[in-house]
């Protein structure tokens, strides 16, 4: 069954502005990491780094950033690393995360940059 | 002959895949769908929209989807009611834990807008069938 033209429509028109998005979504999960690595172990703090990556994984394929979901989902996992210890991340744990930080805004230009081009 | 679906209620936290689910389940299913963003708010509305099938994610902040689907099931009109969890977590152990706490299928997540509505419509003739 062909889906309605008008539903392709409106899933590109979530997505662009899903895309419009992200910029912000991605500073929210970064003040948050620091807030949360510069104390000691807060929960609070580290439920709502943990939930913003968690949906950012499972938005984001859904809006066509595959590779961008891949990467929070790597995140996620450091995460749940550090939420098994339950105690402030080491050394080792805070360079991981800083540097899938950094990979999710790369990733995240990279597919916002395909969008452009390809115009899907 | 199977009772048409017609109302489905979505407990599901993340605003931006609340939009597109619905989109997709509005637009390609036909489906009339309430929203709720949390499991509190699920048992909070369900009673009035008395849906037919309900949605469940299953990671969500304050009260999960098993924790939600527990307390929904205290409530004697959602006894039985079909209870489809999402969720990333779909290894076979997994999915038969979901089942073992009475959901009758899993959708796994990222789900894809394009055919979700089939999804729900075949679990929903099998629960039926």
């Amino acid at each position: 069954m062909d889906k309605p033209p008008d539903f392709q429509a409106q899933l590109k028109v979530l997505s662009q502005a899903y895309a419009a998005q992200l910029p912000e979504k991605l500073n929210q999960i970064e003040q948050s990491w620091i807030r949360f690595s510069h104390n000691d172990w807060d929960d609070e703090d580290f439920q709502v780094l943990h939930r913003m990556v968690h949906n950012l994984k499972g938005s984001g394929k859904i809006f066509g950033f595959a590779k961008l979901s891949d990467v929070a989902l790597n995140l996620e996992e450091s995460l749940n690393q550090i939420m098994q210890a339950k105690v402030a991340p080491s050394d080792e744990q805070r360079i991981r995360i800083q540097a899938l930080l950094g990979e999710l805004h790369h990733t995240s230009n990279a597919e916002m940059l395909r969008l452009e081009i390809t115009g899907n | 002959m199977t009772e048409p679906l017609k109302r489905i209620l979505y407990v599901e936290d993340e605003p931006d895949i609340q939009t597109v689910a619905r989109l997709s389940l509005e637009t390609l299913g036909g489906f009339t769908v309430e929203i709720c963003s949390s499991g509190n708010d699920a048992l909070s509305r369900a009673p009035a929209f008395q849906p037919q099938l309900i949605l469940l994610d299953v990671m969500m902040p304050s009260m999960d989807g098993p924790s939600t689907l527990k307390m929904l099931r205290r409530l004697p009109q959602f006894a039985s009611t079909p209870v489809v969890f999402m969720t990333a977590k779909v290894q076979p152990s997994e999915i038969a834990h979901y089942l073992q706490l009475g959901a009758v299928d899993v959708i796994p997540k990222p789900f894809d807008p394009m055919i979700l509505s089939n999804q729900i419509q075949v679990i929903w003739e099998r629960c039926h069938g």
